[in-house]
């Protein structure tokens, strides 16, 4: 039996996870993952989903066509990631996109367990869950000095159609680029200063890694790459911005589309790190504004 | 003593008005929804915020200039953003440099202590119960005159007189005090209502679904239960304020259930997806089971759970059979936008009754 899992969206970096888990659920069966972003998948992510989804939904979507059409695989495989996270939810569109698929897409078949770690409540095997993290992302490096925190949520840090090679562009500047992953900081880290806990896990992650590293390295500026109808990034990134504000580190927010192009991203980032070039220097050597 | 402000939400302010007034606090309710509001909230608030929270915004900067210093809102603890609407307001606000209180009565789930220590500051007095029970009958008759608008809009003789009698309620309701007075007020817009004259017209149903807070306030949703009215249909909501105490403070305690949600949602939305999605996707399919002509899906951009009812609502489309409209509110400044969708939806439902067959040329 072909079992089929889009790995974009919710389901990024999952891949060993769901390597582990489907043999246990499905006998004699062979894992096809979707794959990198391709151009196709868009647009038929695009085609397809509703208008004001989100962009990384979207191409969700393009992913699971592709996965229909193009590999004919027998059954999806999409667990219902209600939360990830003790005391946690995830992000609505994330909790119900499940939901999306099966009412638009008849005829396929779709698999959906549900994984609720809320109050500690699982719903796939006890064996298969415990002490393995879901998630398994590559970790940022971080360097002595010069570094650049990417802020985003990790579907969008290593989604090559999504990141309009921001990491790649930072680098090529000099830069060290630095980002949180999914599933890594809350074990020993948890937020102090929030008016509320966050109760959305990716929001929690994000937000830790953020105060984390203000607190712990040597940062030059922050980059929020926001996408463009995302409901947790509307919260966060006011937040994230008004830290910022308070802490006097150059911040730029930037929101993608399915309509960006890459060219125009890439001359924002540089502009900006030509600023926090500029302004360090210009810190060195006792600089009087000329605001007057 | 505490000067007691709270956000609108359609006749929201009716009930929460008498309740502080109850409990012998001084209340200042913030003028209602209007273009100033939105104004201040478009101002402060997170670019891509939904709506119902730069209304709350504009409502609490104009009840802290008529002088109001607590605030009291609901908390919540996710998925949807309502959840942390509280604690962002409260950074925004204390950053503009207002020294104002913020009561944010938080769910259980973050700990029965906090609970009672913010709910204590407001309940100090000993009949709670008694008044609650009062406040709550209220609620029930408040929204009893709101279904009796509904129905006698399209079927009034005198176009207008229902207005009339609705808009001075809700304009009186704002000089009376307490509870028994205002069950007066309402007891006489009931009777005002009972004798308006009406004709036989043939009238059309249609059901409103959506998120909460655009469904209830008829400023955020374009007044659209009044245009669809006047022009001869009959509205039923899924969502009243009365309605929402019943489901969520209500039933929990008697572990129930609402039957119509749990009965339609099951094959589509199994689980809670967070907001108000699946009883947005159960009511559309009972309205449409109930033979409506239409069903009307209001929310506000970028709503998180509506979204995802929309897309699910798009995908069962062949299997509800109903003319289904999408109406996404944000900062719009003027309803003739809305009221041409509205005629041209009004005008596919009559094409598609009147000649049945040709009428499936329409459905999709």
């Amino acid at each position: 039996m072909k079992v089929g899992v889009p790995n974009s969206f919710c389901y990024a970096g999952m891949e060993n996870f769901f390597i582990r888990v489907i043999p246990e659920v499905f006998e004699d069966s062979q894992v096809i993952f979707s794959g990198k972003t391709t151009k196709e998948m868009v647009e038929y992510g695009l085609k397809n989903g509703c208008d004001e989804l989100c962009i990384p939904a979207k191409i969700f979507i393009g992913h699971v066509e592709y996965l229909i059409r193009k590999k004919s695989v027998d059954v999806l495989f999409l667990p219902r990631l209600v939360s990830v996270l003790p005391s946690t939810y995830s992000c609505p569109k994330i909790i119900g996109i499940p939901d999306i698929i099966r009412a638009n897409y008849h005829g396929v078949k779709l698999v959906v367990p549900e994984i609720n770690l809320r109050k500690k409540r699982k719903m796939m095997s006890e064996k298969s869950m415990k002490n393995e993290q879901l998630f398994d992302f590559p970790m940022a490096k971080i360097a002595k000095v010069k570094n650049i925190m990417v802020l985003a949520h990790s579907y969008v840090i290593f989604d090559e159609f999504l990141n309009k090679g921001i990491l790649e562009t930072i680098k090529s500047a000099g830069y060290n680029p630095i980002y949180p992953i999914y599933y890594r900081f809350n074990s020993f880290y948890i937020s102090s200063d929030l008016p509320k806990e966050f109760f959305w896990s990716s929001a929690r992650d994000i937000y830790n890694y953020f105060e984390w590293a203000v607190n712990n390295t040597q940062i030059n500026g922050v980059v929020y790459l926001m996408t463009f109808g995302c409901g947790i990034d509307s919260v966060l990134q006011e937040l994230i911005m008004r830290k910022c504000n308070e802490l006097g580190l150059p911040y730029l927010c930037i929101t993608v589309d399915e309509h960006c192009a890459d060219v125009g991203i890439q001359t924002r980032i540089e502009a900006y790190l030509d600023m926090i070039e500029w302004r360090t220097s210009k810190d060195e050597k006792n600089y009087l504004s000329t605001h007057g | 003593m505490r000067k007691i402000t709270f956000p609108h939400m359609g006749n929201l302010f009716v009930i929460a008005k008498v309740l502080f007034e109850e409990l012998g606090f001084e209340v200042v309710v913030p003028p209602y929804n209007n273009r100033i509001a939105i104004e201040i909230g478009k101002r402060l608030s997170p670019e891509f915020i939904c709506l119902p929270f730069k209304l709350n915004m504009g409502n609490f900067i104009q009840a802290i200039e008529m002088g109001a210093d607590t605030i009291v809102i609901f908390g919540g603890c996710g998925p949807c953003r309502f959840g942390y609407y509280g604690a962002l307001e409260k950074e925004i606000l204390k950053d503009l440099g207002y020294d104002i209180e913020m009561i944010v009565i938080e769910p259980l789930f973050y700990g029965l202590r906090n609970f009672l220590e913010q709910v204590s500051k407001i309940f100090a007095r000993k009949n709670i119960a008694s008044i609650l029970k009062r406040v709550y009958r209220l609620a029930k008759k408040v929204d009893g005159i709101e279904r009796k608008a509904h129905f006698l809009r399209p079927r009034e003789m005198v176009k207008g007189s229902v207005d009339k009698i609705y808009e001075r309620f809700r304009k009186e309701s704002l000089q009376v005090y307490g509870v028994d007075q205002m069950e007066r007020l309402v007891d006489t817009a009931n009777v005002l209502l009972d004798n308006v004259y009406i004709v036989n017209e043939k009238v059309r149903k249609i059901g409103i679904v959506g998120e909460i807070y655009t469904i209830i306030d008829c400023f955020s949703s374009l007044n659209i239960e009044k245009i669809l009215g006047e022009m001869g249909c009959e509205v039923e909501r899924n969502l009243y304020i009365s309605q929402w105490i019943d489901t969520h403070l209500i039933y929990p305690i008697f572990k129930r259930k609402d039957q119509i949600v749990k009965r339609y949602s099951k094959d589509v939305m199994p689980v809670l997806i967070g907001g108000h999605a699946r009883e947005t996707i159960s009511y559309a399919k009972y309205f449409a089971a109930q033979k409506y002509d239409g069903i009307l899906h209001i929310f506000p951009l970028t709503c998180m759970p509506e979204i995802i009812a929309k897309s699910v609502l798009n995908g069962i489309k062949n299997q509800i059979d109903i003319p289904i409209m999408h109406v996404v509110v944000d900062e719009i400044d003027s309803d003739v936008g809305i009221k041409t969708r509205l005629e041209a939806f009004l005008d596919l439902i009559e094409a598609r009754s009147e000649d049945g067959e040709r009428g499936l040329l329409f459905r999709d």
